[in-house]
């Protein structure tokens, strides 16, 4: 049987042998004879004479090869003697155009180079915008530069305690005495009952400032006049939001609101809503004066419950003033104290509150709060840019893996090029110029990516990015910086590689194809999936302290509690309140504190006990509760008794302690009760219980000594624990018992679970961010091996065509094949596990409760990698194996 | 029988006439050529694409892959604005050798 495909192929075989008869050539000798074959068949001959009598229709040839010969004589001796091209565009263009070519032609791994690229891009430049975002805290003030934060450190047995808070009076005090400071504003929590007519709110975002405030901070009013609006003692201004919210589209402007049912206060300006990136926020302002009408003794020195701004003349003074502060703090101090001898001795034994001023514009990423507890975002800016890099720079290993794995394919190129007079400059740039031209795209793709995702990104982050961030000049530069520096970066070891390569080992007959990846290349692939283990171990570690912070015992039962907030007028209806919720047969408890029941955060020094050495201050929590405390929460006693009634003793004379203020005292909870002590100005009260250790924080929060005192008059916020099983019929009744006894209040309650989730939030942002960038990683890097697989399984296309002619199974080759792959990504274990190790353990440290580093995590993260690289390389191999050797084999 | 020679000297200026009716490729421009010589013009066929990759260099011809409907991709020649004018030039080289040689070849005028 002729067979015409085999007859041209063995004749073209012999044409190659002349050496002037290139491939295209002989392509075009082909179709010539193709063409004769077709026509002498359509006229009537056989199939095998008709192409013998087309080939030799065609010419000798050794005629044609002389012919050709003498054209490329010809042209040799026409060509120019080479002169590097002057005007880079013409040879950029060429460069340009190459790339082009190429990339259509090999679309696979076009696709896969910039995919990979764009996807690294694309995280970075989400972690850009998050950073930038952060970095823009606060920094919109006219006067940023210059307003700053009075803090201080106050010193005890137990080490040194930050706090930004401040004393009421103090504001006007230094700015009176310290002519530096040109103005003092102070800012003060509080809330109430607002009423407008028929609307009602519980306002909690209720800021008494000092009518400096508008003056010295940027919050610019769409209605009314900064220098006047907080200037009279009734007065309050409001944001665009909270106005809209109660006058709806009529003009605020000189309405009464309604605080707590007793105090009239006149709209005198409406504010541009917040900016999301500031610490300082508010939905209402009133004058601070406004405090005084309140009930609160804002002439009182003695607690720090308010924060104090500065503005400075000059901000270089900012240490200076910190120490004016600080002596003038002290000289008030001590003339306070200079007609009682006693406590002046005990004074001139302590060291006094060192102040300094902290300025604003760092707040956000580097605010201190107690013993050292860093709160500020500095970290996970520094956390989450690393891990951009990280995920960028497997995408650049990617490129520079596939890049170089084509080299055979494109020595012969180079050669060329060279041979012509190119430089090895020219091919550095020319190279360079590739990745350039897929980094480009690559960002392209990434900023659509960017663009589309930011909503889903804000969501994901907390954050609230405006789509103008987009266009800001930090993020162009950064944009900038990023495209420039990964195309340098992945086209660096192609680029070097390729250029480097001689003509002539090129040029040699059966240039060699490397079946084995040199080391380097292993190396890439082995720190890739190293980097994307690190960000797993990482992410589950996260997940597993969120977990376990969410599963921790706290101490009490903090399921099925609620706490209602009595604000204003309503706190004097407790003993109501409490009678008649207690009346309903799904209401088993009812207490109250004197601060978030969540969050007792209130602390003093100046406890005192038998046998305490005068000298150690040490500062200890403090709250004032209802009875039946420890009962409703369902605290255990360690020892002693709770509070009860029939002891008229206890209220106000009494303590209940936890079990770290007994070990403080040096005592067992057995030996502690009954024991005076001295705090909060009750002398020498018996402690009565011991209460066993309850986190009276959320669990990120260390536990520290905390020492309670009951008075029923002082609660501020109603406990209630709900029983019955049926929560929501429980919550009703609660409802029906507060709208008999504050019938013209709105019902405001929260679940303590509901605060202790949202106080996780921000640790659960932290682990959905790190989710998806390790999927990101891992994604990018499975697509890096994608692309190196299906390469390498082509080149060993008659490797695989032999052995499976050998008689091997196509399940033993994609053995084969996978088999290296799986050692590489198990060496990235061992580089891996070490570097997870540190970074988790250093994020553990931040936290006082933590969950173990089980080394399981570690194994089943590599086993993770393990599964995914050979899923991704399989695919590819199976493909390769199971194509038919004669296939493989055929051009031999 | 056209001699060696003359083959040689007027292959190129046959392609550019051809080409300049259109497009073309090889094995259409050998069987025109075939057809309208009458046969006495039989060029050998692999001869015609080294003068072509000639020309091609010369810049008188531009050359594509192109694969019409249905059929194998070949390799497609067009005229070039200077091969338009290097036909030209053959063209009236030719005429003017055609007319010498005419005119040479009619019945003398007897000069009386």
């Amino acid at each position: 049987m002729f067979d015409l495909e085999k007859a041209i192929r063995d004749w073209a075989a012999a044409l190659r042998r002349f050496d002037t008869l290139e491939d295209g050539l002989i392509a075009d000798l082909e179709t010539q004879l193709r063409d004769t074959h077709e026509a002498l068949k359509a006229e009537g001959r056989a199939d095998e004479e008709a192409f013998r009598e087309a080939v030799a229709r065609l010419g000798s040839p050794e005629a044609i090869a002389a012919e050709y010969g003498k054209n490329r004589g010809a042209a040799l001796d026409r060509r120019r003697p080479f002169r590097p091209a002057r005007f880079w565009p013409a040879l950029g263009a060429s460069y340009l155009k190459t790339a082009w070519r190429k990339m259509k032609r090999q679309k696979g791994y076009a696709f896969i180079n910039i995919a990979s690229l764009a996807v690294g891009l694309a995280g970075a430049l989400f972690i850009w915008l998050w950073v930038q975002d952060e970095l823009s805290f606060d920094r919109f003030h006219a006067n940023a530069p210059s307003l700053f934060r009075v803090e201080q450190d106050q010193v005890g047995g137990q080490g040194t305690f930050h706090v930004y808070v401040t004393q009421y009076p103090m504001g006007p005090a230094i700015q009176g005495a310290i002519p530096e400071i040109k103005r003092s504003v102070r800012y003060a929590r509080t809330s109430g009952l607002v009423r407008y007519g028929e609307k009602a709110f519980f306002e909690d975002a209720v800021r008494a400032v000092d009518p400096g405030f508008l003056e010295s901070f940027s919050f610019p009013l769409v209605r009314g006049d900064r220098a006047s609006a907080l200037a009279g003692p009734r007065s309050i201004v409001l944001t665009e939001e909270t106005a809209a919210k109660y006058f709806g589209s009529e003009d605020p402007i000189g309405k009464t609101l309604v605080v707590n049912n007793s105090h009239s206060l006149a709209v005198t300006g409406v504010a541009k809503d917040v900016p999301a990136n500031s610490t300082v926020t508010f939905d209402m302002l009133v004058p601070f004066e406004f405090l005084r009408t309140l009930g609160t003794d804002i002439a009182r020195w003695g607690s720090n419950s308010i924060i104090t701004f500065v503005e400075l003349k000059d901000p270089a003074s900012a240490a200076a003033v910190g120490e004016k502060i600080t002596g003038f703090m002290t000289d008030l101090f001590y003339d306070s104290v200079k007609d009682d001898p006693e406590a002046l001795a005990r004074a001139r034994s302590r060291r006094l509150p060192q102040y300094m001023l902290m300025p604003l514009a760092d707040i956000r990423l580097k605010a201190v709060f107690g013993f050292g507890q860093a709160i500020g975002t500095l970290q996970s800016v520094k956390s989450f840019s690393m891990i951009a890099l990280l995920v960028l720079l497997i995408a650049c290993i990617n490129f520079m893996n596939l890049a170089t794995a084509r080299a055979a394919g494109r020595a012969k190129e180079v050669g060329l090029r060279k041979v012509s007079g190119a430089l090895r400059g020219n091919i550095v740039t020319q190279f360079y110029g590739e990745s350039g031209l897929v980094t480009g795209l690559a960002l392209v793709a990434a900023l659509l990516a960017v663009a589309a995702l930011r909503p889903a990104f804000n969501s994901l982050a907390g954050k609230e990015i405006p789509f103008a961030a987009l266009f800001s000049p930090p993020f162009l530069l950064g944009l900038l910086a990023a495209t420039v520096v990964t195309a340098l970066v992945a086209g660096s070891y192609p680029s070097l590689l390729l250029s480097s390569l001689r003509p002539a080992t090129v040029f040699r007959a059966g240039a060699s194809k490397r079946g084995r990846s040199p080391l380097l290349r292993r190396l890439l692939v082995t720190v890739q999936f190293g980097l994307s283990i690190i960000l797993l171990v990482v992410m589950a570690v996260v997940y597993r302290q969120i977990d376990f912070l969410r599963t921790k015992a706290l101490g009490f039962d903090q399921e099925k509690l609620i706490y209602i907030p009595l604000r204003g007028e309503t706190q004097a209806s407790y003993p109501a309140l409490k009678a008649e919720l207690l009346r309903s047969p799904l209401i088993p408890g009812v207490t109250g504190t004197s601060q978030v029941p969540t969050y007792l955060s209130a602390n003093a020094w100046g406890a005192e006990w038998e046998g305490k050495d005068p000298e150690n201050r040490v500062l200890i929590g403090t709250t004032v509760v209802d009875f039946d405390y420890p009962e409703t929460l369902g605290i255990a006693m360690a020892a002693g008794r709770p509070f009860r009634r029939e002891h008229a003793t206890d209220e106000g004379g009494a303590f209940l302690v936890n079990e770290e203020v007994a070990r403080l005292m040096g005592l067992s909870p057995q030996d502690a009760v009954g024991k005076p002590f001295t705090f909060q100005g009750i002398q020498g009260g018996p402690i009565v219980g011991v209460m066993k250790n309850y986190h009276y924080t959320p669990v990120q929060n260390p536990l520290e000594p905390m020492a309670v005192i009951v008075s029923p008059a002082a609660v501020r916020f109603a406990i209630v624990r709900l029983g019955g099983g049926d929560i929501p019929a429980a919550v009703a009744q609660v409802e029906s018992a507060w709208r008999a006894v504050n019938p013209g209040y709105p019902f405001d309650s929260r679940f303590f679970d509901d605060d202790y989730d949202e106080s996780y939030g921000q640790y659960e942002r932290m682990g959905a961010i790190l989710r998806w960038f390790a999927g990101l990683a891992v994604v990018v890097a499975c697509l890096g091996l994608f692309g190196l697989a299906s390469f390498l399984a082509e080149q060993r296309q008659k490797e695989i065509g032999v052995r499976k002619v050998l008689g091997a199974s196509s399940g033993q080759v994609v053995l084969l094949l996978s088999k290296e792959f799986a050692r590489w990504v198990l060496l990235a274990n061992l580089v891996a596990w070490p570097a997870a190790y540190f970074a988790v353990r250093a994020w553990l440290q931040k936290f006082p409760y933590r969950t173990g580093i089980a080394p399981a995590l570690f194994v089943l993260a590599g086993a993770a990698a393990l599964a995914i690289a050979l899923l991704t390389v399989s695919g590819q191999a199976w493909r390769t194996a199971r194509r038919n050797p004669a296939d493989a084999l055929r051009y031999e | 029988m056209v001699s060696k020679q003359l083959m040689a000297a007027s292959t190129r200026p046959i392609i550019l006439a051809i080409l300049a009716r259109g497009e073309d490729y090889g094995y259409r421009i050998i069987q025109k050529v075939r057809h309208v010589s009458g046969g006495s013009l039989e060029w050998t066929d692999g001869m015609l694409y080294p003068v072509l990759q000639r020309m091609e260099m010369d810049g008188l011809v531009a050359s594509r892959w192109r694969a019409a409907e249905g059929s194998r991709p070949r390799r497609y020649y067009r005229l070039t604005p200077s091969g338009r004018q290097e036909l030209e030039a053959e063209l009236s080289a030719w005429r003017s050798v055609w007319e010498a040689l005419n005119a040479f070849s009619a019945p003398a005028a007897v000069a009386d």
